[in-house]
């Protein structure tokens, strides 16, 4: 399929669009927040443009994840930037998530207290089911920094559960 | 692995595991007028460099051919040299019409 959309091929893009958005978009709603959508289209885009790298060693949904976390970072780079340029100072790192429905509550609660990284990690390797070498190719870190991530996102997910039951 | 850490994991991946539902055909239609009107967007900017180029080496042209004209010493005292100061700017003004005409189109 791949090879078809390298080949200029829209329906199969089309379809390869219509398989792997859910997975994309819940990623990046998880890792990014209120964004998600358009980094989902504007990563899709990308991957059309860019349709020729895709050489098919990896699977298609995460060399889409990796354009989508890249696209990520780069415009929260370009965002903290220019509100540092207008404010003076240095932004929080922490973006909350947008809620994906009254269910998710919960979750975007204890994602917002992560960081971006630890968000994606956990999103990852948890919710998606990517192996850790797999998620530190989508993120495009080495290894040890993704289990690393994990073991510190899991700390501070099963404290704050703690926390809750606690409470 | 604590049985702590187990409970976590599960409930981590309930919390954050993509909802299970069929592909979102108005997504994917977003994402092909994307695709379009990245695509139209390429091709009138490289319409826009295109003739501007081809324009700009025109105006290159009738600038050299004015120089080598005022140059020469048999044709400039008939083709009046005290004129040819003018030519340039006004040569470089119409490219700069040009360049805006073409911009305006895109």
């Amino acid at each position: 399929m791949g090879q078809r959309v390298a080949g200029g091929d829209r329906a199969a893009f089309q379809l390869l669009v219509l398989r792997h958005e859910g997975r994309l978009r819940a990623f990046l709603s998880r890792a990014a927040g209120c964004d998600a959508d358009d980094l989902a289209q504007e990563a899709f885009v990308r991957a059309w443009q860019r349709a020729g790298d895709y050489r098919g060693q990896g699977s298609y949904a995460a060399w889409i994840m990796g354009i989508g976390w890249r696209l990520f970072l780069d415009q929260r780079r370009t965002a903290r930037r220019r509100e540092a340029l207008a404010a003076g100072e240095e932004i929080s790192t922490i973006s909350d998530p947008r809620p994906a429905s009254d269910a998710a509550i919960d979750a975007d609660r204890l994602l917002g207290a992560l960081s971006p990284q630890e968000r994606a990690a956990l999103t990852l390797c948890f919710g998606h089911g990517w192996s850790h070498s797999e998620a530190a190719e989508i993120m495009g870190v080495p290894l040890g920094t993704v289990k690393s991530l994990v073991l510190r996102g899991r700390a501070k997910a099963q404290k704050m559960i703690g926390e809750g039951a606690d409470a | 692995m604590t049985t702590d850490d187990r409970e976590t994991d599960a409930l981590l991946a309930t919390m954050l595991a993509p909802p299970e539902r069929a592909g979102d055909r108005g997504f994917a239609r977003g994402v092909e007028r994307a695709i379009d009107a990245r695509a139209a967007y390429a091709r009138a900017r490289s319409r826009f460099w295109r003739s501007f180029a081809f324009e700009a080496l025109a105006v290159g042209a009738l600038l050299a051919g004015l120089w080598l004209l005022s140059s020469a010493p048999l044709l400039a005292p008939l083709a009046g040299a005290a004129h040819w100061g003018l030519a340039p700017p006004l040569l470089l003004i119409l490219l700069l019409w040009f360049g805006t005409q073409r911009w305006r189109q895109t």
